[in-house]
């Protein structure tokens, strides 16, 4: 049989004119920079939902407020989700990361504070990649700061109830 | 100026959702760090007349929440009236400073802080 062209047809591009890249920035500020932090938030996971929940709506939430930046950086956005993501992961289906409270600090900084009544483990992401994050925990009266690692959030997180 | 008695109740505004732990109804640590300089040169805002003058202070109050003088004192700070109703917590660390002691005073203030019922000073809550 002999090739027909049919005028109706898709016509064909040269290969170059096929090819497609996503855009490596996107333009509105306003989109949730890690796409997972949102689908996390919905997903009903108990008590981590809630807290990538809360800082989506910081990042989605006003600019400023009286007393500086009420939005989480996209650093500290980014850095956030992925150490609760991690931690999760790391307490594997054993624990669960407890119910916390998510705040921006004067500059962009996110905070995560586990508080009971006899310990606390807060969590403090800096506005700048530039800073270390810490995690600070104090369990019947002792205290202290080291760096914030997906290991070391869930070592103290398992001894919050 | 006559500092305060120990059984002075201060006031803070939480000017921050995050602050207020609805479930609990207690204020979160998060409420009781200074911010990076020049911000709070001297230490944390407070206001030592009352609730519902610390309410209007700032457009957008979360809540409010009070603490006793006399446990702030035990804490190693104080409260140091300046421009009353405006006072000082006076002696907290900045975090860039020390951050383990900062986070340490932020908790044991939040500890002592009770949150006051809005219909205690909110004319249209």
């Amino acid at each position: 049989m002999i090739a027909t062209h049919d005028d109706r047809s898709t016509p064909r591009l040269p290969k170059a004119e096929m090819s497609w890249e996503p855009s490596s920035e996107i333009d509105d500020p306003r989109s949730t920079p890690v796409p997972y932090g949102g689908m996390l938030s919905e997903a009903g996971i108990p008590h981590i939902s809630a807290l990538l929940k809360e800082l989506v709506e910081l990042w989605n939430g006003p600019e400023e407020d009286d007393y500086g930046i009420a939005r989480p950086t996209k650093s500290a956005f980014d850095e956030t989700v992925t150490l609760l993501v991690d931690t999760a992961t790391v307490l594997g289906g054993r624990k669960q990361i407890p119910r916390g409270c998510v705040s921006v600090d004067s500059v962009g900084g996110v905070r995560v504070e586990w508080v009971r009544d006899q310990c606390n483990v807060h969590l403090a992401v800096p506005a700048s990649d530039e800073t270390e994050s810490y995690i600070f925990h104090e369990f019947n009266g002792n205290y202290a700061t080291e760096e914030a690692t997906p290991e070391g959030l869930a070592e103290w997180l398992r001894r919050v109830e | 100026m006559e500092p305060l008695p120990n059984t002075a109740i201060a006031y803070r505004a939480m000017a921050k959702k995050g602050w207020i732990d609805r479930d609990a109804n207690r204020a979160n640590p998060a409420a009781f760090f200074r911010r990076p300089p020049p911000k709070d040169a001297d230490g944390l805002s407070l206001d030592i007349e009352s609730a519902a003058s610390c309410f209007v202070s700032l457009k957008t109050c979360h809540g409010v929440a009070s603490l006793e003088v006399g446990g702030i004192r035990v804490l190693g700070l104080d409260v140091v009236p300046d421009d009353v109703p405006h006072a000082t917590l006076a002696g907290l660390p900045r975090q860039e400073e020390d951050p383990a002691k900062a986070e340490h005073l932020a908790a044991q203030l939040a500890k002592l802080a009770r949150i006051v019922p809005a219909e205690q000073y909110a004319t249209n809550t």
